[in-house]
C-alpha cells in the first residue's frame, strides 16, 4: 500500500519538501504520493504529513485561520517537521505568539541562534555511529529540553536541533535544501512512519 | 557516639513537625542557584568539556561551603549543645515531612484532572501536562520511594557512617546539586558529575533500602494478591530491567517500592500492579530526561517479561546491580562529544541565503514605517516586514532624495517582531547595505524606490553575509542580480501608484523568457545571453529549472487581495505590499485579507469572502501622466 504524504502548504518552502519527499520515495523504491496541502479537510487523506519551515509566527496563524490546530493534534500518522515546523509541534515555546501544536514532548527556543547573519552551516551529529553531516540552519530554533517521551537525535555543538517520537521526527535545520543528508533523513523518517503503521494495523 | 542514636530520632521528629524550610531559604538550594546563575544555564556558552569542569568545581564547592558549619558544629561545641545544634542541622538534611505532604497534595488533587499536575513535576522535574491521572499518581508514587533515598535513608547512613560533616552534610549537599543539574537536557554536561556523585554515594543506601525490602515483600505481597509471587517477581525483574536501560545504578527499588503499595492498598482496584508492556518499549530507549530515573510507567500486565526479568533478576544482581549499562551510557555520551567537533561553521553560503528567501515563500511581505505597523502586519500574519522611512506613495509626494531609514527606526521595528525585518539601500549604495547588515535585518532590498546612488554599478551583494533581495523588469536583469549575489528576485512594478499592471507587465516578461529558453539548445541560450545581456550558466539553470533559481516575489502597485491573488496564479512565489496596506482605509483588515488571498490564491470564493467590506483601496495614480523622472521602474539596470 502507498504511502500518502501531504505537505502543509500554508507558507514556507513547500516544494523543496514536496521534491526532498518524492526522491526518497524513489530512491527507497517505496509506493506512495507526495502533494501539499492547505485546508484542513485534506489532512485526512494524509498517512503522513509535513510542516515545512517557514516563518513559524505566520504559520501558527495561518494554523488557526485555517481551523487547523484541532485536526493536526489529532492526526494518527506521523509528522516530520522543519525549522518553523519544529517550533510549532513542540509542547512549549519560548514565545508567546506562536501557539504550540504539543504534539511532541519538547520545548523549543526560536530563533537560537540570532538573526539572518548569524544563519549557517554547520556540523550536525546523529547518535549513534553516524559520521557527521552539513546542516543549514536558517534563523533556527534549537530543542532546549527533550520530555520523556521523546528522544533526542542530532546534536549541533552540544545543542539538541533534531527529536523523534514514535513516528514524528523534528529538525531545526533544513535537510530539504539539499546536500548528502536530505534523502536519507527523508527516507528514515518514512521508515520510522511505515514501521509504525505497520505497528497500528497489527495492534488492531 | 553515644549522642548519634539520639540526634537521629530527634532530627527525624523535628523534620517531621516542622518541615523543609522554603526553597530560596534552604541553605544548598541557595548555594547551587548561585553556581547556576554565574554559569547562566545558557546551552552552548561554552565548550562540553568546559562545562563539565565547571559541573565538578560547582558541585564540590557547594559541598565543601555547605558542610563547613557542620564540621565547626560537630568540632567545637560543647556535648549539650552539639545535640541541640546537631539534631537542627541533620534536619536541615532529611526531608521525609516535605516529601509526605507533596505525596499527600497529589494524591488529593491527582484523581481529578488537571490536579496534582503541578506538585508532581515538583517531584520529578518534569513536564506531567500530558499525562493521564494514573499516571500522575504513579509518578508520585514511584518518586516517593526514590525519594525515600534521597530525603531519609541516604542521609541518616553517611551520618552514622561519617557524622555530620563528613556524611550527612556532604550527601545532602551532593544530592541536591543532582536535583537541580543531574538532567539530560541542556545540563547535560554540567550535570554530569552531580549526577554520579549521587550515583556514588547512593549506592550503599539504596542496597540497604533494597535488602531491607527484600526481606519485607514477599510476607507482604504474597497474601495480597492471588498469584502473588508470580507478580512481584515480575515487578521486581521488570524494575532490574527498567534500570538495567536506563544507566539506573540501584534505582530499581523505587519501582518495587510503589508496586508494593500498589498491591497493598489495591490502588488500581485490580489483582496486577501496574507496570508491564511498556517494558518492551523502555528497553528500547533512551527517552528519560534524568540520568537516573526510568521513564513513567503505563499499566498494562504482560506475562511474557517473566522469564527474561528472573533471568535478568539473576544477571542484574550479580553484576553488582547494573553497572554495565551506567558504563555503557558513560560510552555512548563521550561518543557524542567526540564526534561533535565543530567543523568551521559557514555564514551566508549561498545557500544559507536563497534558503532564508525559500522561508519566505507563500508569504506577504509588508512596508511598514515604524514598530506599531510592524505589529499590525506581524499580527495580520505578515511573512517579514520591510523597514523604511515613508512607504513608497509617500516618497513620492515628498519628492526630492529618498534614502535608507533612520537605523533608530530600524532598531525600534526590529525590537518589536520576530518575524523577519528587512531593509532598503539605494541602488549601489553598498554602504547602507552595509550598515542595515550591521544593524542586524535579515535581508537587504537593494530598492529602485530610493534614489539610485550609483547609476553603473549595482552592490557586490556575494560579499555579504546577509541575503539581499533585488527589483527586475525582464529574465535578464533578473540573471544580472542573480550573478552579483542577490537571493531572491522580485519584479518591479511602479511602486507607490497602487496599480498592478507594471507588476504584471515585469512578471509576465520573466515567466515568458524562461518558457522561450525551455525549447532552446546551448548555442541558442548562449545567443540570447548575449541579447539579454545576462550570464550564460545561470539562464541554462532557468532553463533546467523552468523557473528563477531563487525565489521570485512580486512587488510595486499590488493594493488588493485580488491583486495579491492575480500575481500569485502568475506564478511568483509571494508578494511584496508597499503603500497598498498603510495607505488603504482599514490597514489592519486589509492587511489580513491580503496574506488570506495569498494563502488561497486558487479560490476565488476566499478571495470574495476576504475582499468584503475592505473600504477604499490606497489611492491611486495613473501611470501614464507620470513624469519621467518620477518613474520608478527605470532606475536601475
Amino acid at each position: 500500500m502507498g504511502i500518502n504524504i501531504g505537505v502543509c502548504a500554508l507558507q514556507g518552502d513547500v516544494s523543496e519538501h514536496v521534491a526532498a519527499f518524492k526522491a526518497a520515495l524513489l530512491a527507497s523504491g517505496q509506493e506512495g504520493e507526495v502533494f501539499s496541502f492547505r485546508r484542513a479537510a485534506d489532512i485526512s487523506r494524509c498517512d503522513a504529513i509535513v510542516l515545512p519551515g517557514g516563518e513559524s509566527t505566520t504559520i501558527s496563524r495561518l494554523l488557526h485561520k485555517n481551523d487547523m490546530y484541532g485536526p493536526l493534534r489529532a492526526f494518527k500518522g506521523g509528522i516530520f517537521a522543519t525549522c518553523a515546523g519544529l517550533v510549532l509541534i513542540g509542547r512549549e515555546i519560548d514565545d508567546p505568539r506562536v501557539e504550540p501544536l504539543g504534539i511532541m514532548d519538547i520545548s523549543v527556543g526560536r530563533n537560537a541562534f540570532g538573526r539572518q547573519r548569524d544563519s549557517c552551516e554547520r556540523s550536525v551529529t546523529i547518535t549513534g555511529e553516524n559520521p557527521p553531516f552539513r546542516g543549514y540552519f536558517i534563523r533556527a530554533p534549537v530543542i532546549l529540553s527533550v520530555g520523556p517521551d521523546a528522544m533526542p537525535l542530532c546534536y549541533a555543538d552540544h545543542n539538541v536541533v533534531g527529536a523523534v517520537q514514535g513516528p514524528h521526527m523534528a529538525l531545526s535545520f533544513h535537510p530539504e535544501l539539499g546536500g548528502e543528508i536530505s534523502v536519507s533523513t527523508c527516507s528514515f523518517w518514512n521508515a520510522l512512519v511505515h514501521t509504525h503503521r505497520h505497528d497500528r494495523q497489527f495492534q488492531g | 557516639m553515644v549522642f548519634e542514636p539520639v540526634i537521629i530520632w530527634a532530627a527525624l521528629a523535628a523534620d517531621r513537625v516542622a518541615g523543609d524550610p522554603p526553597n530560596r531559604w534552604h541553605p544548598t538550594a541557595w548555594l547551587g542557584g548561585q553556581f547556576i546563575g554565574w554559569w547562566g544555564g545558557t546551552p552552548g556558552r561554552f565548550s562540553p568539556s568546559a562545562e563539565r569542569l565547571y559541573g565538578v568545581v560547582c558541585c564540590l564547592c557547594t559541598v565543601v561551603i555547605f558542610a563547613i558549619p557542620f564540621y565547626l558544629v560537630s568540632r567545637f561545641f560543647p556535648p549539650l549543645f552539639y545535640i541541640v545544634a546537631g539534631v537542627v542541622l541533620l534536619s536541615l538534611t532529611v526531608g521525609w515531612r516535605s516529601l509526605e505532604e507533596h505525596v499527600a497534595a497529589v494524591e488529593q488533587g491527582g484523581l481529578s484532572r488537571g490536579g496534582g499536575r503541578d506538585e508532581v513535576q515538583m517531584l520529578v522535574s518534569r513536564n506531567t501536562g500530558t499525562l493521564s491521572d494514573e499516571e500522575v499518581l504513579s509518578a508520585a508514587y514511584e518518586s516517593m520511594a526514590e525519594n525515600l533515598t534521597d530525603a531519609i535513608i541516604g542521609p541518616l547512613f553517611w551520618f552514622t557512617l561519617g557524622g555530620l560533616p563528613g556524611g550527612a552534610a556532604v550527601f545532602r549537599a551532593a544530592n541536591t546539586m543532582d536535583a537541580m543539574l543531574g538532567y539530560r537536557d541542556h545540563r547535560r554536561y554540567i550535570g554530569w558529575f552531580p549526577a554520579r556523585l549521587d550515583d556514588v554515594l547512593c549506592y550503599l543506601p539504596h542496597d540497604l533500602l533494597v535488602s531491607a525490602f527484600f526481606s519485607g515483600f514477599f510476607p507482604l505481597g504474597v497474601p495480597v494478591t492471588p498469584g502473588g509471587v508470580c507478580a512481584a517477581m515480575h515487578t521486581c525483574g521488570r524494575a532490574i530491567m527498567g534500570g538495567y536501560h536506563h544507566g539506573a545504578r540501584c534505582r530499581w527499588h523505587e519501582d518495587c517500592l510503589c508496586k508494593t503499595e500498589c498491591l497493598y492498598h489495591r490502588r488500581w482496584g485490580g489483582t496486577e500492579p501496574p507496570g508491564g508492556r511498556a517494558c518492551h518499549r523502555l528497553c528500547g530507549s533512551w527517552g528519560g530526561d534524568r540520568y537516573q530515573r526510568p521513564h513513567l510507567h503505563r499499566s498494562a500486565p504482560c506475562g511474557r517479561c517473566f522469564i527474561p526479568h528472573l533471568f535478568s533478576l539473576k544477571v542484574g544482581l550479580s553484576l553488582g546491580c547494573g553497572f554495565v549499562p551506567d558504563h555503557v551510557f558513560i560510552a555512548v555520551s563521550q561518543q557524542d562529544v567526540k564526534t561533535m567537533k565543530l567543523e568551521e561553521l559557514r555564514f551566508g553560503t549561498e545557500l544559507v541565503k536563497r534558503g532564508f528567501a525559500a522561508m519566505q515563500k507563500g508569504g506577504v511581505i509588508m512596508d511598514v514605517v515604524n514598530a506599531e505597523q510592524a505589529m499590525i502586519a506581524e499580527e495580520a500574519g505578515a511573512v517579514a516586514v520591510m523597514s523604511l522611512e515613508r512607504v513608497p506613495s509617500d516618497i513620492r509626494k515628498a519628492g526630492g532624495v529618498a534614502r535608507m531609514a533612520d537605523p533608530a527606526k530600524v532598531t525600534e521595528i526590529i525590537d518589536s517582531v520576530s518575524i523577519p525585518v528587512m531593509g532598503k539601500a539605494r541602488i549601489g549604495h553598498f554602504v547602507e547595505a552595509q550598515v542595515l547588515e550591521a544593524l542586524g535585518v535579515d535581508m537587504i532590498d537593494e530598492s529602485e524606490v530610493l534614489t539610485p546612488a550609483d547609476e553603473d554599478y549595482h552592490i557586490v551583494k556575494s560579499a555579504f553575509t546577509v541575503p539581499f533581495v533585488c527589483g527586475a523588469r525582464n529574465l535578464g536583469e533578473a540573471c544580472r542580480r542573480i550573478n552579483e549575489g542577490a537571493a531572491m528576485i522580485r519584479t518591479k512594478g511602479e511602486a507607490g501608484t497602487g496599480n498592478v499592471v507594471e507588476a504584471v507587465r515585469h512578471m509576465r516578461a520573466i515567466t515568458s523568457g524562461i518558457h522561450e529558453l525551455q525549447g532552446m539548445d546551448d548555442i541558442e541560450i548562449a545567443a540570447r545571453a548575449r541579447a539579454i545581456e545576462a550570464p550564460f550558466e545561470i539562464l541554462k539553470d532557468c532553463a533546467v529549472r523552468g523557473r528563477l533559481p531563487v525565489v521570485n516575489f512580486s512587488a510595486g502597485g499590488i493594493a488588493t487581495p485580488c491583486d495579491a491573488a492575480m500575481m500569485m496564479q502568475l506564478g511568483c512565489d509571494g508578494v511584496f505590499v508597499g503603500s497598498g496596506i498603510f495607505k488603504s482605509e482599514t490597514p489592519a483588515e486589509m492587511a489580513r485579507a491580503i496574506v488570506e488571498a495569498v494563502n488561497h490564491y486558487d479560490d476565488a470564493s476566499v478571495i470574495a469572502e476576504v475582499s468584503r467590506g475592505l473600504g477604499n483601496a490606497m489611492p491611486g495614480l495613473d501611470i501614464h501622466t507620470l513624469p519621467e523622472n518620477e518613474v520608478l521602474r527605470f532606475r536601475g539596470n
